[in-house]
């Protein structure tokens, strides 16, 4: 049941579960996965998933209920902290130092992928041969009431103090922040095995000669845990031992109950998919018998019984990516290979057309460049030093979060960005003429608008109003639009050197020479004139324009 | 005359040598000298001229002319081509013949003795002219492509609600891509993105998160709050724009794409901007599944230039099955370029899509970098005038393409 690969055997498999070699050093090989698939984040994981493709499988998942151990969930007394848990319990289990190490980082790893920093779910792993009571409770306790050994420490300390001494009360300790209850997990002795999410405690810790472990998933959502849990049980289980799940108590089952949670699904350690092959054929394209299908499965370690031309899949609760069938044909597809799937050309017609807005932008572009204009592309994104003298009366949009730190708006115009580059070009020969086409965002009465624009400037020696009027007059020929201008004063613009651009009564843009103070501040010695119109309004009540 | 304007006029005749004056019985005589007048000879002829070369020997009578402000200079300027590689090639040189006009029609090239003009280019951009950018031609060609596949083109907005973003594409409430460090918020207060979410659509959607509504799936089971589905947001992909148009109504079989921009907050460096095209599309009809997909991908690949292609199984909240299509490059080998895969239910039967969709996007900027043989993005958003009109035309670039 074990096989040796060699390094190309290894890519393929990787290859096939969503993952690749990232680096290798020495003895060591780093490999990238993705993060649908938590329980292939460990080695254990990750052999039990390629022994099932490769057919070197052990038996199918077995998992009993334990007859030992119970849980008494208090919810009530928690339910504003972290209202959940499950557990399972691993017996006669064999881990040598690397099996250890394996399973250290699989619950490192899983707390810092999927865990949101322990609010989603918190782990713990104990070795209850020294817990003499099996009468376990979850509850939530005033703080002062709880005092234990903290896990690496050696005294006695209160909960206050563990969240103010400990490393890990430092680091999560404002997940209880403000609580009046603490949530904690210990036996009807009074022997304390973790303060949930924080720290487990001394008495429980793992060591070299634990051969029982248990595993306890807090959170704030029951199915999450117990998938979290029951994944960590069967990933210790793979290095020999048996998996059995801790039944859990509440009065009456009190909330125990979302939407979905039935009694059944709550003590069931599978999910049911009904699948119809002919689904399998319609999703994937391919024509797979009921009975290669049930094989093909069973590489997935789903258990599958064939009923009536259906098929019934249980799938493992570990398997958290699995929310539907269509998650199921996708491993059906992975079993059978994707290299074996022969493209298709879809054969429906349909017709091509572009925007009308690429149309109008291209039509902008050939003139300007054919005028003697150099296009250039900059970010939408803007700083405020940028944008200033430039927004035209608009109202900027403004980020929140901006990265990197000046960039904290969107540009409302064109020409300010065409500036910022000219400035980057100051020394080049004159005249740089320059030109950009594309979007702007703003809002007007605190509606959100975006325009695409195109604006061109002159920068030389001279550069008039004239100059760039000429320009814009043959643009304007070109793009069949019947401009007017009319002279106005703006905050960028050489007083009676600039105005505002027309098409009958709707203001399109702006013209002119730019200030000299206005240009000084951006480090450019020259004279520009430019122009900026708006060439398409996106109207938004569409949807999609 | 009067009498400063005569001794004037007798001081410059002196100075001229058009006459001289010979003392005899001490009394002074003006003998007129035989002194040609080059002066006279040259102010008359440019007189009927009008514009005339300055040539060497002239050239104190037009000093002269000059000064005394009865002739205007003007520089006349040649560009030609040295023999010199280290010489600027714009380097203005006066006085070497050229052929001419009048050479040709009055027979004197026949004398004409011209020099060498090197054949060796300089690399220096030529300034004086007008230029697309390469990227933006790149991107139109890939338009065509499209356009030639069948593909209607699309836009949306760029500030884009999370729940277009993420909520209705099922990307869970709680998904890292979701937290704070990944996107931008917008801080404008009240800012209203109209039409706001269909109440419907929300509600669809709100139970497919919950339990899975009647997607026949079971949903993320998670805490589900409008509040945040309508939090305003820089899209982050161009999928919002995708479901967007899924979300308006479509026909039975449909192509749609769009290439456009989008924001995530990722430091900038050589493989990484805030802002980046992505280009995508979805196909809509009946009958459609997994080999469409990879045929549709391959298709589009071989029109960019790829030869060879190969799919591996991948992850994306929003599609399943999905797929990852690397694509073969001679010098940097098998390479990640286009994520696909078929909508969830959980995306389509909520927006009241009852067909499957196949949803695919390819890294175009990859493409364009290594088309330009580019290792660093930031040369997409250059800042650098020579290095754009420096670029070939990305037609050119096509035209070597096999596929």
């Amino acid at each position: 049941m074990t096989k040796k690969l060699e390094f190309e055997e290894l890519d393929f498999l990787l290859f096939n579960f969503k993952g690749e070699i990232e680096n290798v050093m020495n003895d060591e090989i780093e490999i990238e996965l993705s993060t649908d698939r938590l329980d292939l984040l460990c080695a254990s994981g990750l052999a039990r998933a390629f022994r099932s493709f490769l057919n070197l499988r052990k038996q199918p998942l077995i998992i009993k209920e334990d007859k030992d151990f119970k849980i008494f969930n208090d919810y009530t007394s928690i339910r504003d902290v972290r209202p959940y848990i499950a557990s399972y319990i691993v017996r006669n289990v064999k881990l040598d130092t690397d099996a250890v190490m394996d399973i250290i980082a699989f619950q490192e790893k899983l707390h810092e992928v999927a865990s949101r920093e322990r609010k989603r779910f918190a782990v713990g792993l104990h070795d209850v041969s020294k817990i003499r009571s099996h009468e376990l409770i979850y509850a939530g306790l005033p703080p002062d009431q709880i005092s234990f050994v903290p896990l690496g420490n050696e005294r006695n300390m209160g909960a206050k103090e563990i969240l103010k001494e400990t490393q890990q009360g430092k680091e999560y300790g404002k997940l209880l922040a403000g609580k009046d209850r603490y949530p904690l997990f210990y036996s009807k002795n009074n022997e304390i095995l973790s303060m949930p999410p924080i720290i487990n405690s001394e008495l429980t810790k793992l060591t070299d000669s634990t051969t029982t472990i248990l595993i306890d998933v807090t959170g704030d959502s029951f199915e999450t845990v117990k998938a979290i849990a029951q994944m960590l049980a069967v990933n210790i289980a793979e290095y020999g031992g048996e998996i059995s799940s801790i039944p859990i108590l509440c009065k009456e089952n009190e909330g125990l109950h979302t939407q979905s949670l039935t009694e059944f699904s709550y003590k069931s350690e599978f999910n049911e998919f009904r699948l119809d092959p002919s689904e399998v054929e319609s999703v994937l394209g391919l024509k797979i018998s009921p009975e290669n299908l049930t094989t093909l499965l069973e590489k997935c370690d789903f258990k599958t019984l064939l009923r009536d031309h259906e098929l019934i899949v249980q799938v493992p609760r570990y398997r958290l990516d699995v929310l539907h069938k269509v998650d199921i044909i996708e491993d059906i597809a992975i079993m059978y290979g994707y290299h074996k799937i022969e493209p298709e050309y879809p054969r429906h017609y349909t017709r091509g057309k572009l925007h009308p807005l690429t149309l109008i932008l291209r039509a902008s572009r050939n003139s300007l460049s054919l005028l003697g204009f150099v296009e250039v592309n900059n970010f939408m994104l803007a700083s405020e030093r940028e944008i200033e003298d430039f927004t035209f009366g608009f109202e900027p949009i403004r980020i929140n979060n901006p990265k990197p730190e000046e960039l904290n708006v969107l540009r409302t115009s064109i020409i300010s960005k065409l500036l910022s580059f000219l400035s980057k070009n100051k020394n080049k020969p004159k005249p740089i003429k320059i030109f950009e086409t594309g979007g702007v965002c703003y809002s007007i009465k605190n509606v959100y608008k975006q325009s695409f624009n195109v604006a061109a400037l002159i920068c030389d020696n001279i550069a008039t109003l004239a100059d760039i009027k000429s320009y814009l007059n043959q643009f304007a020929l070109d793009l069949g639009l019947n401009i007017e201008f009319r002279e106005r004063k703006m905050d960028c613009i050489i007083p009676k050197r600039g105005g505002k651009v027309f098409i009958g009564d709707s203001e399109i843009g702006v013209i002119g020479e730019i200030k000299p103070e206005i240009l000084l501040k951006r480090n450019i010695e020259y004279p520009v004139a430019f122009f900026e119109l708006r060439l398409f309004d996106s109207d938004l009540t569409k949807l999609t324009f | 005359m009067k009498e400063e304007d005569f001794n004037a006029g007798i001081a410059w005749g002196l100075r001229r040598g058009l006459f001289k004056i010979i003392t005899e019985n001490g009394k002074k005589f003006l003998v007129v000298g035989d002194h040609k007048d080059t002066l006279s000879n040259t102010f008359f002829e440019l007189k009927k001229k009008k514009e005339m070369f300055i040539t060497p020997e002239k050239q104190s009578d037009f000093l002269i002319l000059k000064e005394r402000q009865i002739v205007q200079y003007k520089t006349e300027t040649k560009i030609e081509v040295v023999p010199n590689d280290s010489v600027d090639i714009r380097q203005i040189v006066i006085g070497q013949p050229v052929l001419t006009h009048e050479m040709l029609v009055t027979g004197n090239y026949k004398n004409l003795d011209l020099p060498t003009i090197s054949l060796s280019f300089s690399k220096e951009p030529f300034y004086q002219r007008g230029k697309k950018h390469f990227y933006i031609e790149f991107l139109e060609i890939v338009k065509e492509i499209l356009i030639s596949m069948g593909f209607e083109e699309m836009f949306g907005p760029y500030v884009e609600y999370e729940f277009w973003n993420f909520d209705a594409l099922f990307v869970p409430q709680d998904h890292p891509a979701r937290e704070v460090q990944d996107k931008f918020n917008i801080s404008n207060k009240d800012l209203i993105l109209d039409p706001s979410i269909p109440p419907e659509i929300a509600e669809n959607v709100m139970k497919t998160h919950l339990n899975g509504w009647k997607t026949g799936s079971l949903g993320w089971r998670n805490k589900w709050e409008m509040s945040n589905a309508c939090t305003l947001i820089l899209r982050s992909h161009t999928t919002a724009v995708s479901i967007r148009k899924l979300a308006q109504g479509v026909h039975n079989e449909f192509k749609y794409f769009t290439i456009d921009r989008n924001f995530r907050r990722d430091a900038i460096d050589a493989t990484h901007l805030p802002e980046f095209h992505q280009c995508e599309g979805i196909i809509g009809g009946e009958g459609l599944n997994l080999k469409n997909l990879f045929g549709i991908l391959e298709a589009f690949s071989k029109s960019l230039g790829v030869e060879k292609i190969r799919f591996k199984p991948g992850y994306f909240p929003f599609t399943e099955p999905s797929v990852e299509a690397y694509i073969y490059h001679d010098k940097l080998g098998w390479i990640e370029a286009a994520p696909g895969g078929i909508f969830r239910p959980e995306v389509t039967l909520p927006l009241g899509i009852k067909v499957p969709v196949l949803a695919w996007g390819i890294g175009i900027t990859r493409f364009a970098m290594v088309y330009y043989n580019l290792s660093d993005i930031r040369e997409l958003f250059s800042q650098n005038l020579d290095s754009l009109l420096l670029k070939e035309e990305v037609q050119i670039k096509f035209a070597h393409n096999k596929g």
